[in-house]
C-alpha cells in the first residue's frame, strides 16, 4: 500500500517533553488578532501555522493613555499598553477556545523579572492547549536575555522575541540560553502628536520592511536557531524574500487588517 | 460588518469646506449616522485602513471627508470593512434634538441632522463657527439653555476632547441631561475588529472598545 506523503513541517520545535510542529510558514504578530475568537473574523486561522496570543503579563494591565494610534508615511506607531487580563485570568478565559483552535497555539508573554518570569512558566507547564511560549524579553542585554529564558525552560518549547534592532549578541545570549528559535519584533519608534507631545511605540507598515530584511540575513549568519521574522510584509513578494534571506516563519502584522488574502494565499518558497 | 468593495467616484467637498471622497458601494455599507467604515485601496498595500465618517447619505454610497495623508482618486477601488458601530439612535418621529461636534467639523453630524429634518424633529445645532445650514435649523450658542429645551442631544468629539469637555464648564451643563444624550467618540482606529486596543476606553462599569461597542455611546457610560 502506498502512503499519501505529507509535506514537511515548515517548523518543528521540542523541548524533549512538548514539541510544536507548524505545517505552514505564517504566524501572527502578538495581537493582530485577539484572544481567539475575534481572529476567527480576520483571517482564516487555518491558514496560519501556528496562532500567537495577544502579549499576556502576570497581572491585568490597562490601556495606555490616548493617542495609541498615530501615522506617518508607509507605517504607524502603535502604543495601546499591551492591555489583558493577566495570565491567571487568560487561562481561564480562553483555554477551552485555544484548545479548539486548528493550529497550535504559541502564548506570548510579557517578561520583566527571571522570577515572574518563572511563575508565568510554570503556570502554563500544565495547560496543554499551549504548544510554545514566545518570551517578550523587551529591551533588554545579553545577560537579562539569557537569566528570563533560563527562568522559563521546561516542558514548553521557548522563542525568544525580541525587537527589531536589538544586536545580534543579545538574540544569540537567548537562543544560547535555551530558546529554542527566535523572533524578530516589531521594532521601537517614536512619532510626534499634533501638540508635539511625543509618543514612543511599536512600528509597523511597510517602511519597516527593508530593516527586518537586513535584520534577518544578519541573524541567519550567526544564529543556531530557526528565525520567525515579519515586518511590513505585505504581499507575497515580501514573505518570499524573508524565506529566503533565512527566516524559516513569516509574522504577519498590519496585513491581517488590510487583505490578509494578499499573503495568505501565497506559499512562499524558503532559502 | 463585512468587507466589500466601493468605487471612489469623485473628489468633491463637504459642506463645511473639507475635500471629500463620494464612494460608490454596496447597499448597507452605512446604515445608520454615527457609523464608519475602514477602507485601504485594492491591493495598495496600505499600511493600515482608513476611518471614513460619512458626511452624507446617498442611495448608492456616501460622502466622507478625504482621510489624511491618503492619496485616492477617482476610479480606485477601495476594500472596506464596515460597518462599524451602533450608530445614534435617535427618537423614531419628532421630538426637539440638539445636534453638536465640540472640536470636530460640524459636517459629521450631517447626516443625523438630515434624519432628524427627515422625521420631522425640531433640530438646533450648538454651532461654533458660522455654517450653511438648512432654514428650518435653530442655531444656538448657550448649551444650558438649549440642553434644557431639547429632549435628544448628539454629540461628536474626539476621545481626547472628551476627557477635556468634562472638565469645560459650559459642557458641564450637560451632565443633568445625560440620560438622553448620546456621544460619537471620534478616535483612530486600528483594526476595527476589537483586537487592538487602539480605541479602548474605561467605562463607568468596564473597559469599552469603540470599534465594536461605539463609535456612539450613551453619555452617562463614557462621562466619569
Amino acid at each position: 500500500m502506498i502512503e499519501a506523503s505529507r509535506p514537511a513541517p515548515i517548523l518543528e520545535l521540542t523541548s524533549g517533553k512538548r514539541d510544536i510542529v507548524l505545517q505552514r510558514p505564517w504566524v501572527n504578530a502578538p495581537g493582530f488578532l485577539g484572544f481567539a475568537g475575534e481572529a476567527r473574523e480576520c483571517v482564516d486561522i487555518e491558514r496560519l501555522g501556528a496562532f500567537v496570543t495577544p502579549p499576556l503579563s502576570l497581572l491585568p494591565r490597562t490601556p495606555a493613555r490616548p493617542p495609541r494610534l498615530l501615522a506617518a508615511e508607509g507605517s504607524f506607531l502603535l502604543h495601546t499598553g499591551h492591555p489583558n487580563p493577566g495570565l491567571p485570568a487568560a487561562l481561564r478565559e480562553h483555554r477551552r477556545a485555544w484548545s479548539d483552535l486548528p493550529v497550535p497555539v504559541i502564548a506570548h508573554l510579557l517578561l520583566q523579572t527571571p522570577d515572574e518570569a518563572a511563575a508565568m512558566a510554570a503556570q502554563i507547564e500544565g495547560v496543554e492547549a499551549i504548544a510554545a511560549l514566545e518570551l517578550g524579553l523587551g529591551e533588554v542585554g545579553a545577560s537579562q536575555a539569557a537569566a528570563l529564558v533560563r527562568a522559563c525552560a521546561g516542558e514548553v518549547p521557548l522563542i525568544a522575541y525580541l525587537p527589531l534592532g536589538t544586536p545580534v549578541e543579545v538574540f544569540a545570549a537567548a537562543a544560547e540560553a535555551g530558546a529554542q528559535a527566535v523572533s524578530i519584533g516589531a521594532p521601537r519608534g517614536a512619532l510626534p502628536t499634533p501638540s508635539g507631545a511625543l509618543v514612543r511605540g511599536r512600528q509597523y507598515g511597510p517602511a519597516v520592511f527593508p530593516l527586518a530584511l537586513q535584520a534577518v540575513l544578519q541573524l541567519a549568519e550567526t544564529l543556531p536557531v530557526p528565525i520567525l521574522a515579519g515586518g511590513g510584509v505585505y504581499g507575497p513578494a515580501q514573505a518570499q524574500a524573508l524565506r529566503q534571506a533565512g527566516a524559516a516563519v513569516v509574522v504577519l502584522d498590519g496585513v491581517l487588517w488590510t487583505e490578509p488574502e494578499r499573503v495568505l494565499g501565497s506559499e512562499p518558497a524558503g532559502d | 460588518m463585512r468587507r466589500t468593495k466601493a468605487l471612489v467616484a469623485a473628489i468633491t467637498t463637504t459642506p463645511g469646506g473639507q475635500a471629500a471622497l463620494r464612494l460608490k458601494t454596496a447597499a448597507g455599507a452605512i446604515s445608520a449616522p454615527g457609523q464608519v467604515c475602514l477602507a485601504c485601496r485594492t491591493g495598495g498595500g496600505d499600511p493600515l485602513r482608513h476611518t471614513l465618517l460619512p458626511v452624507a447619505l446617498h442611495p448608492d454610497g456616501f460622502t466622507c471627508a478625504h482621510p489624511d495623508g491618503v492619496r485616492w482618486f477617482p476610479g480606485d477601488e477601495l476594500d472596506l470593512l464596515g460597518p462599524l458601530g451602533r450608530g445614534f439612535h435617535p427618537p423614531a418621529h419628532g421630538g426637539r434634538w440638539l445636534l453638536a461636534a465640540v472640536g470636530l467639523p460640524f459636517d459629521t453630524q450631517l447626516p443625523l441632522l438630515h434624519m432628524g429634518l427627515g422625521r420631522h424633529a425640531e433640530v438646533a445645532v450648538l454651532a461654533e463657527a458660522p455654517m450653511l445650514l438648512p432654514p428650518e435649523v435653530e442655531v444656538v450658542n448657550q448649551l444650558d439653555l438649549a440642553a434644557d429645551w431639547a429632549d435628544y442631544i448628539a454629540l461628536a468629539v474626539s476621545m481626547e476632547g472628551l476627557r477635556q469637555l468634562e472638565t469645560d464648564t459650559a459642557y458641564k451643563a450637560l451632565k443633568p441631561h445625560a440620560a438622553i444624550a448620546e456621544v460619537l467618540l471620534l478616535t483612530p482606529l486600528a483594526c476595527g475588529r476589537g483586537v487592538c486596543a487602539a480605541c479602548a476606553l474605561e467605562g463607568r462599569r468596564h473597559r469599552i472598545r469603540a470599534c465594536t461597542d461605539g463609535l456612539v455611546f450613551p453619555l452617562a457610560e463614557v462621562l466619569t
